[in-house]
Order: C-alpha cells, then sequence, then structure tokens
C-alpha cells in the first residue's frame, strides 16, 4: 500500500531571483519502508522533507499521503491531519522549554484533548519503549541530546503516526547517541511497522534504512535498496557519495583528517 | 497534562520571559486604576458636570488608549520571541484556534495576576494620588473610600484589552508560514525601499501641520498669505486636520523620511567611505526600518508628554499674570440706571474693605451704551473717565478733540489688524450726527476683559452732546493692593449681594477668577504630569524592550565585525552612534512638535510661554540623555563581554 506519492514536484524559491530548490522529484513509499533522502549541503533535502511534511507548499505538483493531498485541506483540518497521521523529530530537538520530558511527550495528545489517564497510559508505554522512563519529569535542559532526541522521538510516535519524518535526526549527536538513536528508530520501525522518512548526510546513520534516495541539484540522481547485511548497504551508500562528489569536506569531516 | 494545565505551566515556569510582560501590565493597571480612583470618588463625582469631571474624564480616557498601545506592545514583542515554539506547536498538529485558545488562557492568567497585583498597589498609590487631589481642590481632605467602581472599570476595561488582543493573534503570529516560526524572530535583511513620493509627503504633512499651528501668528505679513490662513481658520475640524497631519507625518518620517536621507548619506561616497561612517549607515538604516512604528510610537508620547507638562507648566506659571491682566481691577461693580439701590450697594462694599482692614482706591466711570441703525451696539466713555481709569494702570494720559475717537480693546488679547471694531478708521454716532476720527487704539483693557464691546473714548464735550442713549451704566473699580487676600470678603459680599440682578447690576472681582482658574489649572498640573509622566515612562520603556529584544541577534553581528579587525573602540563608536539615533531622533522630533502645539497654546494666553518651554524640554533632554547613558554602557560592556 502507497503511503506516500511525490508526482512531479518542484519548488522555486524566491520571487525576482528565483531559485530553483526542487525539480521534478518523483517518488512513492510503501507502508512499512524506511526511507534515508542524502545528497550534498544545499542539494534541497531539507525542502523535499518540508513540502512532505505539510508545511511548504510546492510550486508544482502533487503530494499525496495515504491517498489524500493535504495541501488541498483547509487549516484546521490540515492541523488535524498533522495531528493524527504525521510524527517529526528535527536536528534540534525542538523540545519547548517550559515543559518537562513528559509533558512535551504528551503535546501531541494535549493538542488531540484525550483524557488524561489515557495519556499517562500511552506516556508510560512509549517511555518504557523508548528507556527514558527515569527522565520523564525533568526539564529540557537537565538532560543529555541524546536523551532529548530520544524524547523528541517518543513525542513523534506517542499518537501512533502514519508516517514518521525525521531530519538530520542524529545531526547535533556524538556517535554513540547517533547511534543509540538510530537503533530506535530501526526498532520502532521494526516493531510498529510505522512508515519513516528521513534525511541525514551520514552514512552510518542512512546504513539503517531500507533503502536511500539521493539527490543532487534538486533533482533525483539514484536510490539503492538494503541487502542481506548493513555493511554492505553502508559500502554501497560510500560509494554512490563519493560518485556524488564536490563535496567531500561536508559529507565526511572526520575521515579527511 | 491537559490544554489548560499546558497553557498554566507555559505561564508558571516561563518566568523570565513572562516577567517584563507582566510588570508592564501591573504598571498600566496600577497607573489606570489609581486614576480611576480619583475620579469615582464621591467627592469629584458629586461635582458632575463641571470642568473637573471633564478634564479627569478625558485623562482616564487618555489612559486607557495608553494602556491599550502599551500592553499591545507588550506582547507583541512576547510573542515575537516565542515564535520558534509557536512553529513546533503548529507543526504537532495545533489547529489556529487552540493557538488563539492558549494565548487567551496565558494572556487570563497572567491579566488576572496583573489586575491583582496592580489593584493592590493602586490602592497605595491612590491614596497619594488622593491627597494630593485634596490639596489641590482645597477641599476637606478627600476620605478614602472602598472604590469598588473603579475595581469594576479596571477589570472590565483590562478584559477587554485582553479580548482585543487575543483576537488580533493570528495576525501577530503568521501561522500559515511554519517554517519561518521554526526559524525564530530573525528578520530578512531584503533591500529596502523607500519612496521619493511618501518621503515628500511626509515633509509637506509636517509642514502643513506646523504651519497650521502658527498660522495665526503670522497674519499680516503678505495679502495672499493672509487669505490661506483665513481659510484654515474657517475649516471645519482644524484642529483635527493639524493633528492627523502632524501624526500622520511622523508615521512616514521614520520608514521613509528618514531613510531617504540616510540614503543620500550613502550616495556621498566621500562621507560614506570615511572610517565606521559605512558601518553605523548601513545598519541603521535596517535598524530604523525594522523599528519605525516603534520610534514613531515613541515620537508621539513623548510629543504627548512633552506637551502635557509645557502646557501645565505654562498655564500654572502665567495664571497670576492672566488674572491680573484679565482683571486690571480687584472688584468691579457695574449699575444700569434703573439700580436705586447703588447707593447702598456701593457704601456696604467700602464699608466692608474697610472693615477688613483694606485700603483701596476706587474709580467711577459713566458710559454710554448706543445701539446704531444698523443694529450695531458701540459703548462711549469719556475722556476724563478714561484717563481717571487708566491713571491706575500705567497708561498714558490722552487728549482727543472734539472729532476724535480712541477705540478701547475689550479682550486681553486683540489683534489691531484684524479685529473688526479694532480696525475701524471712522466712528459715527447719533446716527451720523457725530462723527469722529479714530486717532489710535488703547494698549489695555481699561475695565476687564469682556466688559463693554465696541468701546469708543471721546472728548468730554462730545460726550454730552450724545443724545442716542440706550443705557447709562455707572461702573466702579476698585483698586485694592492686597487683593490676593480678599477671598473671604468677596465671599461675605457675595452673601449679600449675589451675581447681580439682572437690568440693575453686576459685579465681578479678580480673586475669584483667579481662585478658579488657580484650582483648573493646578488640577491641570496634576494630570498634565500625570499623564506627561506615564507617556515618558511608557515611551522609554519602549526603547528599552526593542534594544533588549535586538541584543542577541545585534551580538552576532558585531562579533562578526569585530572579527573583520575592527577595534573595540571602534565598535563602541558604531554602537553608541546607532544607540543615539534611535533615542535623540524621536526626542528632536516630539520637541519640535511640542513647539508648535505651544504655539497653539499661546494664543490663548497673553504671556509668552517659550521660556517655560525651554524649561521643561531642557529637563527632558537631560531625563533622556542619563537614561541614554545607562542603556548604552549597559549594552556596550554586554557586547564586550563576547568580543576579545
Ligand atoms: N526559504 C528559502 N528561500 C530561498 N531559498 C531557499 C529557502 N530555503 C532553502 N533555500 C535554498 O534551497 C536550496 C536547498 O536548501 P535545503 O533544502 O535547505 O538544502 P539541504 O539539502 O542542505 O537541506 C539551498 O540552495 C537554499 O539556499
Ligand atoms: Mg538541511
Amino acid at each position: 500500500m502507497e503511503i506516500l506519492k511525490l508526482k512531479h514536484i518542484s519548488k522555486i524559491y524566491g520571487d525576482k531571483v528565483q531559485y530553483s530548490a526542487l525539480k521534478d522529484i518523483n517518488l512513492t513509499i510503501e507502508k512499512g519502508e524506511f526511507v534515508g533522502i542524502m545528497g550534498p549541503s544545499g542539494s534541497g533535502k531539507t525542502t523535499l522533507l518540508n513540502v512532505i511534511s505539510t508545511i511548504d507548499p510546492p510550486t508544482s505538483g502533487e503530494v499525496l499521503i495515504n491517498g489524500e493531498n493535504p495541501y488541498r485541506l483547509e487549516s484546521s483540518k490540515l492541523a488535524l491531519f498533522r495531528r493524527s497521521k504525521l510524527g517529526f523529530v528535527f536536528q534540534d530537538f525542538n523540545l519547548i522549554d517550559s515543559l518537562t520530558i513528559g509533558e512535551n511527550i504528551v503535546l501531541p495528545l494535549t493538542l488531540d484533548g484525550h483524557r488524561v489517564s489515557a495519556m499517562n497510559k500511552k506516556l508510560k508505554d512509549t517511555a518504557a519503549r523508548l528507556n527514558i522512563e527515569n527522565i520523564i519529569n525533568k526539564r529540557t535542559f537537565e538532560v543529555s541530546g541524546g536523551q532529548a532526541q530520544r524524547a523528541a522521538i517518543a513525542r513523534a510516535i506517542i499518537h501512533s503516526p502514519l508516517l514518521l519524518l525525521a531530519d538530520e535526526p542524529t545531526g547535533n549527536l556524538d556517535s554513540k547517541a547517533a547511534k543509540d538513536v538510530m537503533e530506535l528508530f530501526e526498532s520502532i520501525n521494526r516493531e510498529t511497522g510505522v512508515t519513516t522518512v528521513m534525511v541525514t548526510h551520514d552514512p552510518r546513520s542512512a546504513s539503517y534504512c531500507h533503502r536511500v534516495i539521493f539527490i543532487k541539484d534538486g533533482q533525483f540522481f539514484n536510490e539503492i535498496h538494503c541487502g542481506e547485511s548493513r555493511q554492505q548497504f553502508y559500502q554501497q551508500i560510500m560509494d554512490v557519495l563519493s560518485f556524488l562528489g564536490g563535496e567531500e569536506n561536508d559529507l565526511y569531516p572526520i575521515r579527511l583528517k | 497534562m491537559t490544554f489548560t494545565q499546558f497553557a498554566l505551566n507555559n505561564v508558571r515556569r516561563n518566568t523570565r520571559v513572562y516577567l517584563a510582560y507582566f510588570l508592564s501590565s501591573v504598571f498600566t493597571i496600577m497607573v489606570f486604576f489609581s486614576f480611576a480612583v480619583n475620579l469615582f470618588h464621591p467627592v469629584i463625582s458629586s461635582r458632575s458636570g463641571g470642568a473637573i469631571e471633564i478634564i479627569m474624564g478625558q485623562t482616564e480616557a487618555a489612559i486607557l488608549v495608553f494602556s491599550f498601545l502599551f500592553v499591545f506592545i507588550s506582547v507583541n514583542a512576547f510573542l515575537k520571541v516565542r515564535s520558534k515554539e509557536f512553529g513546533i506547536l503548529m507543526i504537532l498538529g495545533m489547529t489556529k484556534k487552540q493557538l488563539r485558545k492558549l494565548i487567551f488562557l496565558e494572556n487570563m492568567m497572567i491579566g488576572y495576576l496583573a489586575i491583582v497585583v496592580g489593584i493592590t498597589i493602586g490602592f497605595i498609590f491612590s491614596k497619594f494620588l488622593l491627597m494630593i487631589l485634596s490639596n489641590i481642590l482645597s477641599c476637606e481632605s478627600l476620605s478614602f473610600y472602598f472604590p469598588y467602581e473603579a475595581i469594576i472599570l479596571t477589570t472590565v476595561f483590562f478584559t477587554l484589552i485582553i479580548l482585543g488582543i487575543s483576537a488580533l493573534t493570528p495576525r501577530i503570529i503568521r501561522t500559515s508560514n511554519i517554517i519561518t516560526l521554526l526559524k525564530g524572530a530573525k528578520r530578512p535583511n531584503t533591500e529596502i525601499k523607500f519612496s521619493v513620493i511618501l518621503s515628500f509627503l511626509a515633509v509637506l504633512l509636517l509642514g502643513m501641520g506646523y504651519f497650521m499651528a502658527v498660522s495665526s501668528h503670522l497674519y499680516g505679513i503678505h495679502p495672499f498669505l493672509n487669505e490661506i490662513i483665513l481659510f484654515i481658520e474657517k475649516l471645519p475640524y482644524a484642529e483635527a486636520v493639524l493633528t492627523t497631519s502632524v501624526v500622520v507625518g511622523t508615521y512616514l518620517f521614520f520608514p521613509q523620511l528618514s531613510i531617504f536621507v540616510l540614503h543620500r548619506m550613502k550616495k556621498n561616497k566621500r562621507f560614506y567611505m570615511k572610517r565606521t561612517n559605512m558601518l553605523w549607515i548601513s545598519d541603521l538604516i535596517y535598524r530604523i526600518r525594522d523599528n519605525a512604528r516603534m520610534l514613531f510610537l515613541v515620537t508621539i508620547l513623548s510629543a504627548v508628554a512633552f506637551t502635557a507638562v509645557t502646557g501645565v507648566y505654562a498655564l500654572s506659571s502665567v495664571v497670576k499674570d492672566e488674572s491680573l491682566k484679565d482683571n486690571p481691577f480687584a472688584l468691579t461693580y457695574t449699575s444700569y440706571s434703573s439700580n436705586d439701590k447703588v447707593k447702598q450697594h456701593i457704601e456696604l462694599i467700602d464699608k466692608m474693605l474697610e472693615s477688613y482692614g483694606f485700603k483701596y482706591k476706587k474709580y467711577m466711570s459713566e458710559v454710554i451704551k448706543q445701539v446704531s441703525g444698523d443694529k450695531r451696539t458701540i459703548h462711549i466713555i469719556k475722556m476724563t473717565d478714561y484717563n481717571n481709569r487708566v491713571s491706575l494702570l500705567g497708561l498714558e494720559q490722552i487728549t482727543l478733540d472734539k472729532d476724535q475717537a480712541l477705540l478701547v480693546p475689550v479682550y486681553v488679547r486683540f489683534d489691531p489688524k484684524r479685529d473688526r471694531t479694532l480696525s475701524q478708521k471712522k466712528v459715527s454716532l447719533d446716527n451720523g450726527n457725530i462723527n469722529l476720527e479714530v486717532v489710535g487704539i488703547a494698549p489695555k483693557v481699561i475695565f476687564y476683559s469682556g466688559l463693554f464691546q465696541n468701546l469708543v473714548v471721546v472728548n468730554d464735550e462730545t460726550y454730552d452732546r450724545i443724545t442716542g442713549i440706550q443705557e447709562k451704566f455707572h461702573s466702579y473699580s476698585y483698586d485694592i493692593p492686597d487683593w490676593m487676600k480678599t477671598l473671604e470678603v468677596t465671599e461675605k459680599l457675595r452673601e449679600e449681594l449675589g451675581v447681580g440682578e439682572h437690568g440693575k447690576y453686576f459685579w465681578s472681582t479678580r480673586i475669584e477668577g483667579y481662585t478658579l482658574e488657580n484650582q483648573n489649572k493646578k488640577l491641570f498640573l496634576y494630570v498634565g504630569f500625570f499623564l506627561g509622566a506615564i507617556f515618558f515612562l511608557g515611551a522609554s520603556s519602549f526603547l528599552y524592550f526593542r534594544l533588549y529584544t535586538d541584543l542577541n541577534q545585534e551580538k552576532s553581528k558585531y562579533i562578526g565585525i569585530s572579527k573583520l579587525g575592527l577595534s573595540f573602540k571602534e565598535l563602541k563608536k558604531v554602537a553608541s552612534i546607532q544607540i543615539a539615533v534611535l533615542f535623540f531622533t524621536p526626542y528632536i522630533l516630539a520637541s519640535i512638535h511640542t513647539y508648535f502645539a505651544i504655539k497653539v497654546l499661546q494664543t490663548v494666553l497673553y504671556s509668552s510661554v517659550f521660556k517655560q518651554f525651554l524649561i521643561v524640554m531642557a529637563v527632558f533632554l537631560i531625563l533622556n540623555s542619563i537614561y541614554f547613558a545607562t542603556v548604552r554602557s549597559r549594552y556596550v560592556n554586554y557586547l564586550k563581554r563576547f568580543i576579545v
């Protein structure tokens, strides 16, 4: 079953000086898939994810999520759509500082007007799954980056969304925390079957995906699928990236040492 | 966590962000409430319909408008700071309605807490205000009462303000653009546009407003100019037109005219490229554009504050002067010919004055009232009576021939060129039987302001020849050197004589006019200083809020510049010039506005108030400079921490 379908998506920024950030992107993602989007810096990854996230309308083309075009919905319907169908994880966590970790996690349910008892139950289950029960009463500035990102993931999945979207979720984390977070994404995808789309420029993170799509200068460049082993997939990703070229500095800062 | 708990948590745990907003709300509510306590005081409201009620009521209305603006601007700043948070909420699927509800709930919580705190502090503050007020109105001290009306008024108005602001939030937070919200309150540094036409319009409107304000002082310079001035004066709602053109001119000044001027500076390459000029000019253009609305408000608020304070200070310092000019004599009793009690009354007055131990001198004049064929009233006094009377006023003694006449102004402020009666060249009496040539105009009022319209002095013989006599008045004027102490005796005399009797006699005193004026003007003074203080405080805190919200952005910019090799000293200079422009442009513009507003006031005053204007402006300049110095040094010190 198709969860996400992009048809001929283009995005042009600016009125006087126009910049074409996305050019004729077509993409279909099936239910339960875990898809990575990669590409050099400035290639349009975030733009593409924002278009999928229903927060940046494409200049032309159509976005279908679960067969429905969210940009056709009026604003309150669109809000309900985001609230029930989508979950978001950001590079800088985007937790709300005035709330505790637990309160941040239940926020989607609060907005949806759930009963407090139901909320608490879901909070308990989700926190247990992400192994963050011990921090739910802490404030956002009292936890580490890895914990904050896990809380953000909890917030993104507590309402069992159809589509989980993440923009560089490991970009602000050290390699140990990044590994934990990616393993979480992988296990959540496997256990709940939530369709996941993740932007990253870290090949190690990307290797957790089933499929990686490469874009360059706003255009589709290549796509590779994970075969038998992750190690092999990682190597394949590296090969495509070196093929993409030009931006190695940006892509592997550590390896250049 | 329910939605309401969510709002509560926001308020409870975000004190640092909310504090500035909360404190400014408390301040406005306190001011509003304390003034309402004055307004609704039983003693004051029992004097309903009078000048006091009107002045106090209008002041409260002005405070209300100010409160709305002040709270609105604080909310605006406060919401802008939180745009990222709202962006997160929107992406999590919050509807616009929920956002409005959230802000409404938060505002309600903060607002009601602010109302409770504001009213509590206001209770104490209003007691102090009541003390001042009872002193002004010289009534038995205004007792403290339970101000339930003031509490209701304050609560209702501020609830309305909160509701109004919640209704306006969708305009402040552009929910449609989540990406921009998520990026925070950063402004795009797009090319700045300005229009030559609008800049020109700003000059034109300001010029027009200023010209209207001084027009009456310019009359008589040129006949064409006179036509324009007369046209302006006949305009309906001339005051509203004047105010509007100055306000709109000011509104255009910042985003248009000032940018236009800076662009000119930029074009002047020799100046622009010199040392740090380039830095502050190019940056200032952005700053002014981003702060145009705030600068406009600060200018208008300052202008109101300066004008209120100058106005009341000027009025109060000339009040004695004015009543002396209005009433050259301490007491004047005027009798119609049919009054048979005149002798009795004058004896009573004399006796009373003596019994109180006052020294006085009495001047009696006879005045004929004649109504000509074309229904024009003319009053005539003979030369001897005039000379007798003016000997006290320090005017020259005059000698008139049989066919000569001297005109006497009826109001203190007269304009010989424009006053119809004073500009006559010939006077004709008894339906043309007596024709006189006008030889001059007396420089002062000789009875009191408003008495005897179209008064003419004639030779005694001519006076005796007059036959057309509508009425013959006898006016007794008393000069009492100690007039300031005559309030008590006047009150006693009022008991006996009342205000007068229609068609028989009437009388007036300088002390009563003085007392009333003095009380009104003290009330003005109180209200004016009060308004001046809160408006000036408000204007200053707008600037302060703004500078501090900008600080973070500025910081990274300055750090960037310093890395390019600018010394800290140079950096300090750039920052100082910018802050100075933000502080002093509104001050200068507001003081020019005030100067012209005072010119309007001058048309109803007899004495010049320019000196008072200068004093008030100097005081505000000092306050503003102190404020500037404090903010600048804090700002520079803050930057210093980040720049090596
Ligand atoms: N709001 C915008 N206005 C104009 N240009 C934009 C905007 N957002 C992104 N761009 C441009 O589009 C291109 C793609 O940006 P982005 O999607 O953020 O790249 P990345 O792949 O690094 O996430 C970049 O060149 C960027 O400058
Ligand atoms: Mg990106």
